[in-house]
């Protein structure tokens, strides 16, 4: 008996406890509806240096004075905004480079219209990219550049990389599928051509809507992209910091753009289906990019809990290119957490910085 | 049985080879689920907080669950079963853009046929441009040197 009653008063005491911290929660969550914080992102001080049809080129003001001659110019995927690199100040990626001393660049693709269905692969390497790093190399009075393509920004310029070798000084590659012979990952399977066509999808709808895209993206972790994702919100919405993150993620993940109609054709069908690059038969306005021109310095970044580019799809390049200087950093997270993560911002990119930096040493001995 | 048959045969994928993909994985989710259950049950009377095994619990049968679709999502038969049925929903919409582009086209208003042929224009114009000018910019610079 005495043991039954100090079982309730256990149980009674837990939920008084929780009925607390649920009031607390419930106030915490009115307040937030009344008066939400405002998500603000991309705040780093940049100037538009080119502007061509949609495609803005920006130029970053912050760091240093005294910065590293070669500039780095940073080549965000197509699909959603560019400002997941630069999300809030103490998680940007484009500040924690600045600081290192690089002068940074970042592309923002801009939003395709309907009018936009017919630009391919080609025109954003040979048209956008290339104009993009011509800027760059006049302003500069560089040569040749560093470039850091993240996800399909990634496999942009490893493409643009192998057309234009002379051009690109360092080349880094985060979270981006280069080899999609890989027999790993939700989307390759998807992917396959026994199962799917993507010139339907732009028969249907000129460009590839971006509800369309996000439907995929969510079903790659079902429940981690809806339920368990508010769940931990709720449990945390006392926490003015992590508030403030989730709004900004939110904001970023609900601020999608469809993605032009023939570069999805090429990239699922060229990149996806027949692995051309990887497979050194890739070829563009003509011009084969040749993976055996690839003998810059290369960076492979990684998530090791990355669901929506395996790993494997990014070192799968290492294995193939000529480059003598390989290097590979990886980091426990996820695809999105490489760049607004805590901890790869406090540990990982200083070394991503330093690896731009000394591989640009001889550039300032030289200047 | 026969529509769910029939639906079965419309997704071109065997019915009897999809539960083959999906039934262990289900099993193993909910044996381990149980296995849960019974370890949870047996702390409630030890734990100082003996609520706070049921929240671990119902985490947990979360990111199992979670662990499960995304496993269930891997095998070829889903590839196939959501290949249909994007194949599906694109046939129907390309059905009702041709309903949108025949009325259009009886009110002698401009379709989107109409206006796609106008931008494949303008893209191949300025792309042509494009080449041109990079192409007379090469030149000049080589001159320039």
């Amino acid at each position: 008996m005495a043991e039954q009653s100090e079982a309730w008063s256990k149980v009674s005491k837990s939920v008084e406890k929780r009925l607390g911290k649920s009031a607390r929660q419930a106030i915490a969550g009115m307040r937030l509806a009344a008066d939400a914080p405002a998500a603000d992102v991309g705040s780093s001080a940049c100037e538009v240096v080119l502007k061509k049809d949609r495609m803005r080129l920006l130029h970053y003001l912050d760091g240093p004075e005294e910065k590293n001659p070669v500039p780095l110019l940073l080549v965000y995927a197509l699909i959603n905004r560019p400002y997941i690199l630069d999300l809030q100040p103490d998680r940007s990626v484009v500040q924690s480079l600045l600081k290192q001393g690089l002068d940074v660049y970042m592309i923002d693709w801009g939003k395709p219209k309907q009018g936009d269905r017919f630009l391919g692969l080609e025109d954003y390497i040979e048209r956008y990219m290339d104009d993009c790093v011509s800027k760059i190399v006049e302003i500069s009075g560089q040569e040749s550049i560093s470039l850091l393509g993240y996800c399909i920004g990634g496999y942009l310029t490893s493409v643009y990389a192998s057309l234009h070798p002379k051009r690109v000084r360092n080349l880094a590659v985060m979270a981006s599928p280069l080899d999609f012979g890989i027999d790993e990952g939700l989307l390759h399977l998807w992917t396959r051509a026994e199962y799917f066509d993507p010139e339907q999808v732009v028969e249907a709808f000129g460009n590839a809507p971006s509800e369309f895209l996000n439907g995929g993206f969510v079903m790659l972790d079902p429940l981690g992209n809806t339920l368990l994702k508010y769940l931990n919100f709720y449990e945390n919405i006392e926490d003015k910091k992590s508030v403030e993150m989730f709004l900004r993620m939110e904001k970023w993940l609900s601020d999608g753009i469809p993605v032009a109609g023939a570069f999805y054709i090429d990239l699922i069908r060229d990149g996806y289906q027949r692995n051309l690059f990887v497979k050194n038969k890739l070829r563009v306005n003509g011009g084969k990019a040749d993976i055996r021109r690839l003998t810059m310095p290369i960076l492979a970044i990684v998530a090791e809990k990355d669901h929506i580019v395996p790993p494997s799809s990014t070192l799968g390049l290492l294995d193939v290119v000529p480059s003598k200087d390989k290097t590979t950093m990886s980091y426990p997270t996820g695809h999105i957490g490489l760049s607004v993560g805590g901890g790869p911002h406090r540990e990982m990119w200083p070394k991503v910085a330093g690896w731009f930096t000394n591989r640009s040493m001889s550039a300032r001995e030289g200047r | 049985m026969d529509i769910w048959k029939k639906w079965n045969r419309k997704a071109g994928t065997d019915v009897n080879e999809a539960a083959k993909d999906v039934a262990p994985i289900v099993a193993q989710y909910w044996a381990k689920m149980f296995a849960a259950l019974w370890e949870s049950a047996g702390q409630v009377r030890t734990q100082e907080d003996p609520l706070v095994g049921q929240d671990e619990l119902r985490r947990y049968m979360l990111v199992s669950y979670n662990e499960m679709m995304k496993k269930v999502l891997a095998t070829k038969s889903f590839a196939a079963r959501s290949g249909n049925s994007v194949k599906g929903m694109l046939d129907g919409v390309k059905a009702w853009n041709e309903v949108m582009e025949e009325t259009l086209r009886a009110l002698h208003l401009p379709t989107r046929g109409d206006i796609d042929e106008l931008h494949e224009a303008l893209y191949n114009l300025s792309r042509r441009v494009d080449y041109m000018t990079k192409s007379l910019e090469k030149n000049g610079n080589r001159r320039a040197k």
